[in-house]
């Protein structure tokens, strides 16, 4: 008798600060949770934006994950803290998810939605679901960029 | 079929962590600029008596016989009276509402934005408190901003707040303090001569106007009965070239709000007088006097394309990236 094959994924939160001379930094960053799912089932990750102290009024970068281990299913940006995007969240290659855009005014806030990505785990394996060339910019006039640090997610997907 | 135990806990978290490097200040009295505007956000239904609420008995809210209103003031059924009968009472669906109120300046049109469209404006008082609500709203979360026109047609900065609003109840957002207008009477100042630095607030307010270049110098008036306020700085104090001006208000030290938009001006050799009209924003790309979805479409038009047009170019950097779209984001009116 068949039985279903449980993955465990264990997500760890890998830090990186991208800039120096902050007093704070603003974070992109996922929601981190340790999840148990079958092969072939599918999960949500969020992308979060903490701006500390400061009002930040546009972002942009890539999410990059591991296409042996995942695949993309869907882009979900509704509750977004982005009113207009320059670049709606888009998959732009197997593994690559480019997204930019503006909040007018500037949002300030610890736990800013900008998008959710929908994930179907394929395959065993260690894996990390990284954003690279991130950039959020302050509002102040002049788009002067932000400190900012990158929590990225390690994950490790195991039969159970 | 073979199992494998899963057994490895994932303990390396690699960290690459930039130092961090304070960036202090030069200036004593930077001790000036510490605080910023609190924007309190209460919600009435949620069965909890919060700041500026009489009463809230959550779902029971509503019209007579219920003790509390939907706007969590205590409803005053009287008594007496009897008789009557028959027919049934349904009790109306409570309202989704979201209540704004603070100061901007006196007489002045504020408006609201929810996520950067405009849904209402209001005229402030003449003591500057302004109020507006909206209804209708589905539960969610929204990015709501507020800004306001002096009397001279100079913009506030916008000021923005996330709020989360759930569907039957009203929430309020209270505690708004618009930040002062600024403005020069010079384009250029001759070196030892003094430069007007003027604007709008609440009235009676204390206006704390910073000046800053290499160094950050800062200056204290009040603003009269009508909001106005207007210092004449010093400007032997200043290296030549050129320099920025911002400007706060605070009410005793209950409200402070934060620092408005800031402005440049040149200290040289001459004096060139600025004629005082409403500055052009920067992101009106079709000059409509607004800052908006159209313009914003035709930046997205230039969006990484060879040479787009200076006016859309906002920096001058020779393109139209994410930091000319930050530019127009800050001078965005709706």
């Amino acid at each position: 008798m068949f039985k279903i094959q449980k993955i465990k994924i264990i997500i760890v939160v890998c830090l990186l600060l991208l800039s120096a001379v902050p007093t704070f930094a603003a974070e992109i960053s996922f929601d981190a949770k340790t999840r148990e799912v079958a092969i072939g089932e599918q999960f949500e990750v969020n992308i979060f934006l903490n701006t500390e102290e400061e009002y930040i009024n546009a972002t942009e970068g890539k999410v990059i994950f591991p296409e042996n281990l995942l695949e993309l299913k869907e882009i979900r940006d509704g509750n977004s803290i982005v009113n207009f995007w320059i670049e709606r969240p888009k998959i732009k290659s197997d593994n690559q998810i480019t997204f930019s855009g503006i909040i007018p005014g500037g949002y300030i806030g610890k736990k800013g939605l900008i998008f959710s990505a929908i994930f179907q785990s394929k395959n065993e394996g260690k894996g990390t679901i990284e954003i690279r060339e991130a950039k959020t910019l302050l509002n102040d006039g002049k788009g002067t960029q932000a400190s900012l640090s990158i929590s990225n997610l390690q994950f490790l997907m195991a039969l159970d | 079929m073979i199992y494998k135990r899963f057994l490895t806990i994932f303990t390396g978290v690699a960290i690459a962590a930039g130092i961090l490097i304070f960036a202090m200040g030069s200036n004593a009295q930077e001790s000036l600029q510490l605080q910023v505007n609190v924007v309190s956000i209460t919600v009435c239904g949620n069965g909890v008596v919060e700041s500026g609420e009489q009463c809230d008995a959550g779902g029971a809210n509503g019209p007579c016989p219920a003790t509390c209103s939907t706007f969590c003031t205590t409803n005053s059924c009287g008594g007496g009276g009897g008789g009557g009968g028959g027919g049934s009472y349904t009790s109306p669906t409570p309202q989704t509402v979201v209540n704004f109120s603070g100061r901007a300046y006196p007489k002045s049109t504020v408006t609201l934005l929810k996520d950067a469209q405009i849904v209402a404006t209001t005229i402030a008082g003449v003591d500057a408190n302004f109020q507006m609500s909206i209804s209708g709203l589905s539960a969610g979360n929204y990015i709501f901003a507020v800004y306001s026109e002096d009397k001279n047609g100079n913009r506030s900065t916008l000021l923005t707040f996330p709020v989360s609003v759930t569907s039957g109840v009203t929430t309020n957002v209270s505690g708004i303090f618009i930040a002062p207008t600024i403005d020069v009477d010079k384009s250029e100042v001759k070196r030892g001569d003094n430069i007007a630095i003027f604007g709008q607030s609440t009235p009676q307010a204390d206006i704390v106007i910073s000046v800053s270049s290499e160094e950050e110098f800062f200056a204290k008036t009040i603003s009269d009965r009508d909001g106005i306020y207007l210092h004449n700085f010093d400007t032997t104090i200043l290296d030549y070239g050129v320099h920025y001006t911002k400007s706060k208000a605070s009410i005793g030290n209950l409200l402070i709000s934060s620092y408005g938009r800031v402005i440049s001006f040149k200290v040289g050799t001459i004096t060139v007088l600025k004629e005082i009209k409403p500055e052009i924003s920067k992101g009106d790309l079709n000059n409509d006097n607004r800052v908006n979805l159209v313009d914003f479409s035709i930046a997205a038009y230039w969006y990484k394309r060879p040479s787009p047009p200076s006016s859309v170019d906002l920096n001058g950097d020779g393109k139209v990236d994410l930091v000319d779209f930050s530019i127009m984001a800050y001078y965005w009116t709706g």
